[in-house]
C-alpha cells in the first residue's frame, strides 16, 4: 500500500542510520513502483531483477545523501533506479524494438482515474506537456519510459536523428520555460 | 551547432534517457567537475520526476526481497563502516600499500577517503594505487622507480562499484583520463572516463564475461590520456600515464 511521503522520509533517515527494519518497510512501500520503472526501460524481467537489486543496495548505501528539502523520497529513488537501468540498457549497442513486446505500450494519459491520483507536481508537468505538439510529447515519452536513444526514436517515428534531437531539445526548452527553474 | 553548448539540453536528454552510451559516459565523467552541468541534471531530475507516476507498477518476484536483504547485510554503509572499521582497515591496508611500494604517508589520507566506500570484510574489495609508469612503459616486476600515486581505484566486484579517487592528477585541457583493465593475453577493457579533481564512480563494465575477483588477480589498471571523451578505438590511443595492480583488502 502506498506509504505517505512523511513515512518514506522517516524510513530513509532510519535506513541512513543502518536500520534494516526501516529498509524492509521502504522496500515494501516502493518496490512495485521501482520494478515497474526498470522493467519498462529494460524490457526484460531477468535484467530488471538484477538491476533492482543493485538499486536497493545503492539506496541502502546512499540513504544518508537524501535531502528532503530537494525532493521527495520516491523521486530520489526513481532517479537512482532510472540511472542504473539506463546504464544497463545502453550497453546493448542496438536494441531491436521487438525486444519489448508487451511493454511498448505507452501509459494512457487520458485515464480519468489516473488523473485523480495525480500529484500537484505531476499536474503541472502534465499541463506543460500538453502544450507540446502531440508528436513531440510522444518522443519525450519514448525516451523517458523506454530510454530510447535519438537514433532508436528516429527509426520508430521515421525521421532523421538530427530532427529528433532538435525536437527533443526544443521540447525540453519549452518545458523548462513552462515549469520554471 | 553553435559554439555555445546547450548544457540544459544535454542535461535534459541525460535525465530523459535519449543519450547514447558514449554520451552518457561523457556526461557521467563530466558532471563531477562541471557544476553547471551537475545542477542542471539535478533540476531536470526534479522537473521530470513526476513522470514516474505514470509508470504502472509491477510486483517483483518475492525471492528478490530476500536476495536484496542478504546483499545489504554484506554491504555496510559508508558512515557506519567508517566509524567501526576505519582504524583497523587502515592499518591493514597500509601494509598492502607498503608492500606495493606505495607512499604510505600520502596514502593514509587518501585511504581514509577510499575506505569510506569499502566494506571491511568483503573479500570482493580491491584497491589499486595508480602511479606514473616509467615513460609510459608497462610496469614490470622489477619495481622500478615510480612517481607518487596519482589515482586510487577502489573496486568492489560484488557491489559492482568502481570508485576512482584522484590524488595528484592534473586536468589537461581537451583531454580525458580513461581507465582500463589490462589482462595479459586479452584486449584491454575500457572502464570509463575519470575526473582529475574529484572522485568518480564508474558504471560496471560490460565485459563479455562477468568480472569476478579472479578477473583482477593478474590484471593491471591503467590510465591513459585520451582525446576528450575517451579513446575513439577499443584500446588506449594516448600515452599510458599511470598504472597499478589491484590488491585485495579486508580479507579476514
Amino acid at each position: 500500500m502506498p506509504a505517505s511521503q512523511e513515512d518514506l522520509v522517516e524510513s530513509l533517515s532510519r535506513v541512513a542510520r543502518g536500520d534494516k527494519r526501516a529498509f524492509e518497510a521502504l522496500y515494501a512501500a516502493t518496490c512495485v513502483k521501482l520494478y515497474g520503472v526498470v522493467v519498462r526501460i529494460l524490457g526484460r524481467r531477468d535484467l530488471a531483477q538484477d538491476v533492482l537489486q543493485d538499486v536497493y543496495v545503492r539506496v541502502w548505501q546512499r540513504a544518508g545523501e537524501f535531502d528532503p528539502t530537494l525532493g521527495s523520497p520516491i523521486t530520489w529513488m526513481v532517479a537512482i533506479a532510472r540511472h542504473r537501468a539506463l546504464d544497463e540498457v545502453k550497453r546493448k549497442t542496438m536494441r531491436s524494438l521487438e525486444d519489448m513486446p508487451e511493454l511498448l505500450e505507452l501509459p494512457d494519459t487520458g485515464d480519468p482515474l489516473a488523473s485523480l491520483e495525480m500529484s500537484e507536481q505531476r499536474r503541472r508537468l502534465q499541463a506543460c506537456l500538453d502544450r507540446l505538439e502531440p508528436d513531440r510529447k510522444h518522443i519525450l515519452s519514448l525516451a523517458y519510459h523506454y530510454g530510447l536513444t535519438r537514433e532508436e526514436i528516429a527509426r520508430r517515428v521515421n525521421r532523421p536523428a538530427a530532427t529528433v534531437k532538435t525536437w527533443l531539445r526544443r521540447s525540453l526548452a519549452q518545458l523548462k520555460d513552462c515549469l520554471g527553474p | 551547432m553553435t559554439q555555445e553548448e546547450d548544457i540544459e539540453g544535454l542535461a535534459g536528454e541525460y535525465v530523459l534517457g535519449s543519450l547514447t552510451r558514449e554520451e552518457r559516459r561523457e556526461v557521467d565523467a563530466r558532471r563531477g567537475r562541471d557544476r553547471a552541468l551537475a545542477s542542471a541534471i539535478a533540476a531536470w531530475e526534479r522537473r521530470l520526476g513526476p513522470l514516474a507516476e505514470l509508470v504502472p507498477g509491477e510486483e517483483p518476484p518475492a525471492e528478490l526481497r530476500a536476495e536484496i536483504l542478504r546483499r545489504i547485510g554484506e554491504a555496510p554503509q559508508a558512515n557506519v563502516f567508517f566509524m567501526r572499521h576505519a582504524q583497523h582497515a587502515l592499518r591493514r591496508w597500509r601494509r598492502v600499500a607498503a608492500a606495493a611500494g606505495a607512499l604510505a604517508a600520502v596514502l593514509a589520507v587518501v585511504t581514509t577517503i577510499v575506505l569510506q566506500s569499502l566494506p571491511a570484510t568483503a573479500p570482493t574489495a580491491l584497491v589499486a594505487v595508480l602511479q606514473r609508469s616509467a615513460a609510459g612503459q608497462t610496469a614490470d616486476e622489477s619495481g622500478d622507480v615510480k612517481g607518487p600515486p596519482a589515482f586510487v581505484v577502489a573496486i568492489d566486484t560484488k557491489l559492482k562499484s568502481i570508485l576512482v579517487t584522484p590524488v595528484a592528477a592534473r586536468a589537461v585541457p581537451k583531454r580525458s583520463y580513461q581507465l582500463w583493465l589490462v589482462n595479459p593475453n586479452a584486449a584491454p577493457v575500457p572502464l570509463g572516463i575519470v575526473a582529475p579533481a574529484i572522485a568518480t564512480t564508474l558504471p560496471w563494465p560490460t565485459a563479455a564475461e562477468p568480472l569476478t575477483p579472479a578477473a583482477f588477480r593478474n590484471a593491471t589498471l591503467a590510465i591513459s590520456l585520451e582525446p576528450e571523451g575517451g579513446s575513439a578505438t577499443a584500446t588506449p590511443s594516448g600515452p599510458v600515464l599511470y598504472e597499478g595492480k589491484p590488491a585485495a583488502v579486508g580479507k579476514r
